[in-house]
């Protein structure tokens, strides 16, 4: 039984990782902005489901949700961008400074949403400080139609959201001219420019897109987890984070990888120790943190932002 | 009706162990291009360990048996308030070595986190030691000899001897003040050095320094050696000032707190990092006044204060990159600089 369940949570926790992280490291491949703040989309979107989810009366269709939760994310992404990042890349400062500001921003929108779900749970007596699980009615429907009733509908829900993600991004990257100026923006932004595509709105097209993928994480987070917070991103950065880092920031498919081996790594390990030592599931943070300190000393990911020297050097001194 | 003294020796005291955080911080990550997001990770070491040592240390040595009335507990916790008051000598002593141990130890610590991290850029440099501080955190909640979730509590300030709670605060507030001016010292003899201008060269271009036979790694090492050990006494002040420890102390934003320190001094200048730490410090202390305002707001005032100190942070740096105070440029760039106009003209 407790494999059943290790193995229900690898498979939803690899997909919220994989809609969080890929975003992650198109964000920092366009605009090699290091986004601190990245994590926060995720809550925002699982938050703008719960409020609406509350405000129609505990019935939101899942189509309703991942919209709203795409549109409010790549809102807040690109408001971001347009408020914080954009100036900051005017001033052409160190990536040290965007990290910052990123932390900055992601304490601002933290500490905001707390301030919102304090107000909203006075307005309508409902803890949205820790909100539980939310039921979409349009997968109970496709349950029912498909027989599918045995299984729980965070599965059904992340396969959905996880598999449309990944089709429409491998279109939009392989088989369409602006998925091509996108890829070339990573790769040579001034070179890009030369050719007449218009850099400014590909940006901003990516941060919106950035913003409103990761926010579909919450959507698969608010029908699996039966307590959300505001913390929620707080939670989920360490292993978000290590994922698109084991990917160099650069490569999508290794990240979409790295996703599914972290997320089951941690689950079955995590149920191992929990079923033969009581380890508490506190613990998850220090295995991510083992898997990335063990790639670190092994081999450090490609594009690491800078971690080419000291590699190269090691390399002549064998030789 | 406010006790001025009482708030200006709290305010200062916070002040000091801040500033030296502050100031450490600008040297990793201002001057030697370390960007250190877990802060909090060597702060909070620093805490436990001078935790630790001055209440399992001091009741051992007393002939207290810490397996029956360990001092998380209530007995621990009595025995410890007249150990503390009754033996003046033994109180600092113990003080004395586990503020050597801390900065040993979290320097040691920092020193073997550098082997991993110095491979990467700085992005990843920032989310590995945000990682280490959370998974510390972790560890604190699991250990149950620390208390777990609840902490330690009793952790004797080294002057509660004295009796007069004012009389033992100036004193604290000296020995936090001494400390300060010793890492800012230090500091300050590093940036005048020629390590320092090496430590320049590797924040501004790290491959170049590398190209001209610096090496990099093992300088960053060093001063990350220092610079952990001086966050971890700083941890050990603050502990046995606050008398209590638990994992919720010390959270990220602990470190985003320090960040925003020398941002608005100047990431820069150690001695923007130390006015950085008097202002926010400062903020800090009269926040909490507004406490009162609970009836009236309809959320937790507790709530504005990260969104107050982000809001300025960003702006600063969006206005102002360097932060408020630029450091000067040395008295030999500015002779040479002189020279060449001189040449010139």
């Amino acid at each position: 039984m407790e494999i059943y369940r290790a193995i229900l949570c690898s498979y939803v926790f690899s997909w919220i990782y994989i809609l969080s992280s890929l975003p992650l490291t198109l964000s920092y491949r366009t605009t090699k902005v290091f986004n601190f703040a990245h994590p926060i989309f995720i809550t925002y979107g699982a938050y703008v489901v719960i409020i609406v989810n509350e405000v129609l009366g505990r019935e939101i269709p899942l189509a309703v949700a991942v919209f709203l939760a795409f549109v409010v994310g790549g809102l807040v992404s690109l408001i971001s961008h347009l408020l914080v990042f954009k100036p900051l890349s005017y001033q052409r400062v160190s990536s040290n400074v965007y990290m910052v500001t990123s932390m900055g921003l992601w304490f601002i929108y933290q500490y905001v949403l707390y301030i919102v779900c304090q107000l909203l749970t006075r307005r309508y007596d409902v803890n949205f400080l820790s909100y539980s699980t939310i039921e979409y009615k349009d997968v109970r429907f496709l349950q029912d139609v498909l027989g599918l009733n045995s299984m729980p509908q965070y599965t059904i829900t992340a396969t959905l959201i996880g598999v449309s993600v990944g089709v429409a991004l491998y279109i939009l990257f392989n088989k369409t001219v602006l998925g091509l100026s996108l890829r070339g923006i990573a790769d040579n932004a001034s070179l890009v420019a030369i050719c007449g595509v218009p850099i400014n709105r590909l940006v901003n097209l990516t941060w919106f897109l950035v913003g409103g993928i990761t926010a579909l994480s919450g959507v698969i987070w608010v029908n699996f987890s039966g307590s959300t917070t505001p913390d929620l991103g707080l939670n989920i950065v360490v292993d978000n984070f290590a994922a698109a880092f084991i990917g160099g920031l650069y490569s999508l498919p290794i990240t979409a990888v790295a996703s599914i081996v972290l997320a089951l790594i941690e689950n079955m390990l995590l149920a191992v120790l929990n079923y033969y030592f009581g380890v508490q599931p506190t613990v998850r943070i220090a295995i991510v943190f083992g898997i990335v300190l063990a790639i670190l000393v092994a081999r450090p990911p490609m594009g690491a932002g800078g971690g080419l020297p000291y590699r190269f050097i090691k390399r002549v001194s064998r030789k | 009706m406010i006790d001025i003294t009482g708030f200006l020796i709290n305010w200062l005291e916070y002040f000091a162990i801040y500033a030296i955080l502050a100031v450490t911080l600008s040297l990793e990550s201002g001057i030697s291009g370390i960007t250190n997001f877990g802060k909090v990770a060597f702060f909070g070491l620093g805490a436990y360990l001078g935790a630790i040592i001055n209440t399992y240390l001091l009741l051992a040595i007393s002939g207290v048996d810490v397996v029956k009335a360990p001092p998380y507990t209530a007995e621990g916790v009595i025995a410890l308030i007249e150990i503390s008051t009754l033996n003046p000598a033994l109180v600092l002593g113990v003080f004395t070595l586990s503020i050597l141990v801390s900065f040993i130890v979290t320097g040691v610590f920092g020193y073997l986190l550098t082997y991993p991290i110095i491979r990467v850029g700085s992005g990843f440099v920032g989310f590995t030691l945000l990682c280490v501080g959370e998974v510390l955190r972790g560890i604190y909640v699991n250990m149950e000899f620390v208390g777990g979730t609840n902490g330690m509590l009793g952790i004797p300030q080294p002057f509660i001897w004295l009796g007069i709670p004012m009389l033992s605060g100036l004193c604290y507030l000296l020995l936090s003040v001494t400390i300060l001016a010793l890492t800012y010292i230090v500091t300050d003899r590093i940036l005048g050095s020629p390590l320092g201008r090496t430590l320049r060269s590797i924040r501004d271009d790290d491959i170049a320094a590398l190209c001209l036979g610096k090496d990099v790694p093992k300088i960053k090492s060093k001063i990350f050696f220092l610079t952990s050990g001086f966050s971890g006494v700083a941890g050990t002040l603050y502990a046995c000032y606050v008398s209590s420890v638990n994992p919720q102390m010390f959270v990220t934003l602990v470190t985003f707190n320090v960040w925003a320190m020398i941002i608005i001094g100047g990431s820069e200048s150690p001695i923007g990092a130390i006015i950085g730490a008097l202002i926010l410090t400062l903020i800090e202390r009269i926040l909490p006044l507004i406490a009162s305002l609970n009836e009236y707001l309809p959320f937790t005032p507790d709530y504005l204060r990260p969104v107050f100190i982000g809001l300025i942070m960003t702006i600063v740096l969006i206005k102002y990159p360097r932060g408020l105070i630029s450091m000067k440029p040395p008295k030999f760039i500015k002779s040479a600089v002189e020279e060449l106009i001189r040449e010139a003209s």
